[in-house]
């Protein structure tokens, strides 16, 4: 018989059994959506691939698109969680079983999305008994199986203890599915110590062990690209380059989550700005990688100007996909200020006028009045005929300038509000990176050797399985944290017994450095020690 | 220089990339390995619960893990 | 084993489109409307088309050339390397097929071509009923889960131009019958008999004095992108400027 204090049980068990009217509405907005989808997966088997917008040369569309960016999500979890287990970050504790239900459910999404984009849906097991080894997809299908097992098995671990303590705290009410349930996934749990210590060892095997097969998942999935001759994909720096971007989207789908959790399953307590600052560090450090390897992707590609090449490169940075690309590299821009200004900011200025919400949302409306103005074909006529002074270089330096305003305006408040900073700054990123997976398939589809040049719009089809997709994403993550609890019950627990004992031993220093000795003795002759 | 494709260490090579059907092979031998071992590893946690302890830890506490007092002093605490 | 592949002469395509109908004929290519085509989901198999990018001279006295583009049935296709389930592969004649029964539809040899001659099935195929009576009746098929040649293909697989390997089988067996070796200038493919211009030649590379190997000698030949490293068997000669 395992027990659980007054305040874990109320917070984070009771709320299992019980469900709102909201919950519900969830669900059905979510059926309905998927609903939906699959009735435009069913037409699209009736009629062929052709209801999508995929043609000649743009064999490739949306689906693929789908498939990196879900699989790249699923790097959230396993990938962040293990680091942390493996490094010993305690303030990992609250988080890791989101992480960890992320990858899992957007690795089935991810994989689903391969059944969108075959022709012949019917004869997908000729990949096991027809699977050729030389094929890059084997590859693929090799280690997403690996990663696929052993995050469930990941997941799966930790909630063993959790399982137990449920099944040993079931209320009277509660129906007896439940009952089953959480005894057959405790596996006989008892919380002896051989149990705990042979659990620990587990859980940091799979910790290591799952590190390698999560990198090998995003490099073989670039591999399909790079493995090909085709101008744009052939490139060594895909493998490190799509690893690094599922990672900085999984923080980001991770970040979104986490709050959205914390807010419905009321976690404040659990889930604190803690977890939101030291991930934030993360975050920055991804983005900045990112930033690092996609100006050396396109750099490259700029200086070598190779003939199939370079018009890709070109289409990108002022052609036809300009607008997915600069649209991509502002989203990312404004996520990396977004997240780092506000760290610059120093206290004592908030004190200046300029600071005040109601400031920016004024340089806001200037400056996206003035895009409109730019961008809105047609609205330049518009502009002349109002104010023939007005040549468009003034509008674009007053977007400009507005702009700025408005964003360093608005920098107090970010400061003030971290955790909505950072679902800003996810909700940027995820665009960004969706929107990367983009302008990777796309303008290279379109642009072959020895045809002209087309273009690709997804259809209807297409947009309607991304939302189901989502919607199905959402879904499978929102009934997993009504059977278990959204936080790791017992590590959450170990974590305060772990902050009991270091709040006794009274920490030494660390040992300063030469130079900084001077300045701490000084202080410390000026100031008592507190201990 | 060709590479030395009559080798028939290198054809062997080229004759488990190239045949239909090894793919498969691997994934299946692949999951089944990663089934079996976890299967294993659950079993063996599963069967920890026989041990003749009498104390029960709903959560690691310093007293479950003073019982091993080598873990101490790195990663633990 | 004789090594099939074909010389486009470039000088003497007189571009007629002749090559493109017979193939249609000949490998059952479904038709489809006007609008399914400005999509982009037209099949060609063979494909006479203006060189994308590359026109000489001033405005109005400008010139195109113009390109006529089979599978190049490369020595080392891209395509094969990538396709999972080994729906397409190269016989030890050199000939790149496609198995329509084999194929999962999953489009990555399309992707993997570099010459995007590879076509899918987009939708089920459709015909006239005036085309759709006289449909090539051959298949290619050698026992169960093999489905070759001008077969009418099901929707969500890829095909591509053969070398009109039906030519090749009815060559061997009528040779058989008549109890005697087959000799390899007994096969040619339909765009090959068709040619208006005469600027199409097929036959056995591994043979050094078939008329393709000695074309393939000349000074006018070339392949289409060498520098991929694809070392196509469709080979074309030069047109003069
Ligand atoms: S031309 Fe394309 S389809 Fe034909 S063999 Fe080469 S890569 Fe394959
Ligand atoms: S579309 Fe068919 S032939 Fe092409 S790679 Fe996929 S399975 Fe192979």
């Amino acid at each position: 018989m395992l027990t659980i204090g007054k305040r874990d049980k109320e917070v984070l068990l009771d709320p299992l059994y019980r469900a709102g009217r909201g919950f519900y509405i969830l669900l059905g907005v979510l059926i309905i959506i998927m609903g939906w989808g699959l009735f435009m997966y069913i037409r699209q088997i009736v009629f062929g691939l052709g209801v999508t917008g995929m043609d000649r040369p743009a064999y490739w569309g949306m689906y693929m698109v789908n498939f990196i960016f879900f699989i790249g999500i699923s790097h959230a979890g396993t990938l962040i969680s293990a680091i942390l287990r493996v490094t010993g970050a305690e303030w990992r504790r609250p988080i890791t079983r989101i992480a960890e239900a992320i990858t899992a459910f957007a690795l089935v999404v991810g994989t689903i999305q391969i059944f969108f984009d075959l022709g012949r849906p019917d004869r997908v097991l000729y990949l096991f008994t027809y699977g050729r080894l030389q094929s890059p997809l084997l590859w693929d299908a090799v280690s997403v199986t690996a990663y696929f097992l052993g995050s469930i098995v990941y997941l799966y671990l930790p909630i063993m203890p959790d399982a137990a303590l449920l099944r040993d705290n079931l209320p009277e009410e509660a129906p007896p599915w439940r009952r089953h349930l959480y005894k057959w996934l405790a596996l006989g749990w008892r919380g002896n110590r051989t149990q705990w210590l042979r659990l620990e060892k587990m859980i940091a095997v799979m910790a290591v062990l799952i590190i390698p097969i999560a990198i090998s998942v995003h490099t073989v999935i670039s591999w399909i690209l790079a493995t090909t001759v085709q101008p744009g994909w052939h490139s060594t720096v895909f493998g490190p380059y799509f690893v690094v971007g599922a990672i900085f989207s999984g923080i980001g789908a991770l970040f979104i989550a986490m709050t959205l959790t914390r807010r419905a399953l009321h976690l404040e307590a659990y889930i604190t700005e803690k977890q939101f600052r030291y991930l934030g560090y993360i975050f920055i450090t991804m983005s900045a990688i990112w930033f690092y390897f996609t100006y050396a992707e396109h750099m490259t590609q700029a200086a070598g100007q190779l003939a199939e090449e370079f018009p890709i490169l070109a289409s990108k940075l002022w052609g036809p996909f300009s607008a997915s690309f600069w649209v991509m590299i502002l989203a990312m821009v404004a996520a990396f200020v977004v997240l780092v200004f506000p760290l610059l900011l120093p206290d004592s200025w908030s004190k200046y006028r300029i600071f005040n919400p109601r400031f920016t949302l004024a340089n806001a409306v200037v400056a996206g009045v003035a895009i409109v103005l730019l961008q809105v074909p047609g609205m330049q006529r518009v502009v002349a005929n109002l104010s023939p002074g007005l040549p468009p270089i003034t509008l674009r330096i007053i977007a400009l300038v507005a702009g700025v305003l408005a964003i360093i305006s608005l920098l107090p408040w970010l400061k003030r509000h971290l955790i909505d900073t950072m679902v800003i700054a996810s909700a940027l990123v995820l665009v960004g990176m969706w929107l990367e997976r983009w302008n990777i398939i796309v303008p290279t589809m379109v642009n072959p050797r020895l045809m002209p040049s087309s273009w690709y719009t997804p259809t209807l089809t297409e947009w309607s399985l991304f939302a189901a997709s989502i919607a199905l994403f959402i879904f499978m993550f929102v009934l997993f944290f009504k059977l278990v609890p959204a936080v790791s019950v017992w590590e959450v627990r170990e974590g305060r017994v772990i902050d009991d004992v270091r709040s006794q031993v009274p920490m030494p220093a660390p040992e300063p450095s030469s130079s900084a000795r001077g300045a701490m003795r000084r202080s410390l002759e000026e100031t008592e020690p507190t201990y | 220089m060709n590479f030395p494709m009559d080798n028939p260490f290198f054809q062997f090579l080229y004759w488990i990339m190239n045949t239909p059907g090894i793919g498969g092979i691997v994934v299946v031998v692949e999951a089944t390995l990663i089934v079996i071992a976890v299967s294993l590893s659950l079993r063996w946690i599963n069967k920890g619960a026989d041990a003749p302890e009498k104390e029960q830890f709903a959560y690691p506490t310093s007293a479950l893990h003073h019982y091993k007092p080598k873990r101490r002093g790195f990663g633990g605490l | 084993m004789p090594k099939w592949s074909m010389v486009i002469d470039l000088e003497k395509c007189v571009v007629c489109q002749g090559c493109s109908i017979a193939c249609r004929m000949e490998n059952n290519t479904p038709v489809v409307t006007p609008e399914l085509a400005g999509e982009g989901r037209e099949m060609r198999w063979n494909d006479v088309f203006p060189m994308p990018h590359v026109e000489v001279g001033d405005y109005p006295n400008t010139k195109t050339h113009y390109m006529t583009r089979p599978c190049m049935h490369c020595e080392n296709a891209p395509c094969i390397k990538v396709c999972p389930v080994q729906a397409t592969y190269i016989d030890e004649e050199g000939l790149v097929r496609q198995n329509y029964d084999r194929c999962i539809g999953c489009r990555y040899c399309t992707v993997a071509c570099p010459y995007g001659v590879r076509y899918f099935n987009w939708f089920a195929p459709e015909w006239n009923p005036t085309i759709k009576q006289h449909l090539n009746p051959e298949e290619v098929s050698s026992g169960s889960g093999v489905l070759e040649g001008p077969a009418v293909r099901p929707k969500g697989v890829v095909e591509k131009c053969t070398y009109c390997i039906q030519r090749l089988d009815n060559a061997r067996q009528r040779a058989d019958a008549e109890g005697r070796d087959f000799r390899p200038d007994e096969y040619v493919p339909a765009c090959v008999e068709t040619c208006t211009g005469k600027a199409r030649f097929f036959g056995d590379l591994e043979n050094p004095d078939s008329t393709v190997s000695r074309l393939a000698k000349s000074e006018r030949a070339f392949v289409l992108l060498e520098e991929v490293g694809t070392h196509p068997k469709t080979i074309y000669l030069q047109e003069g400027e």
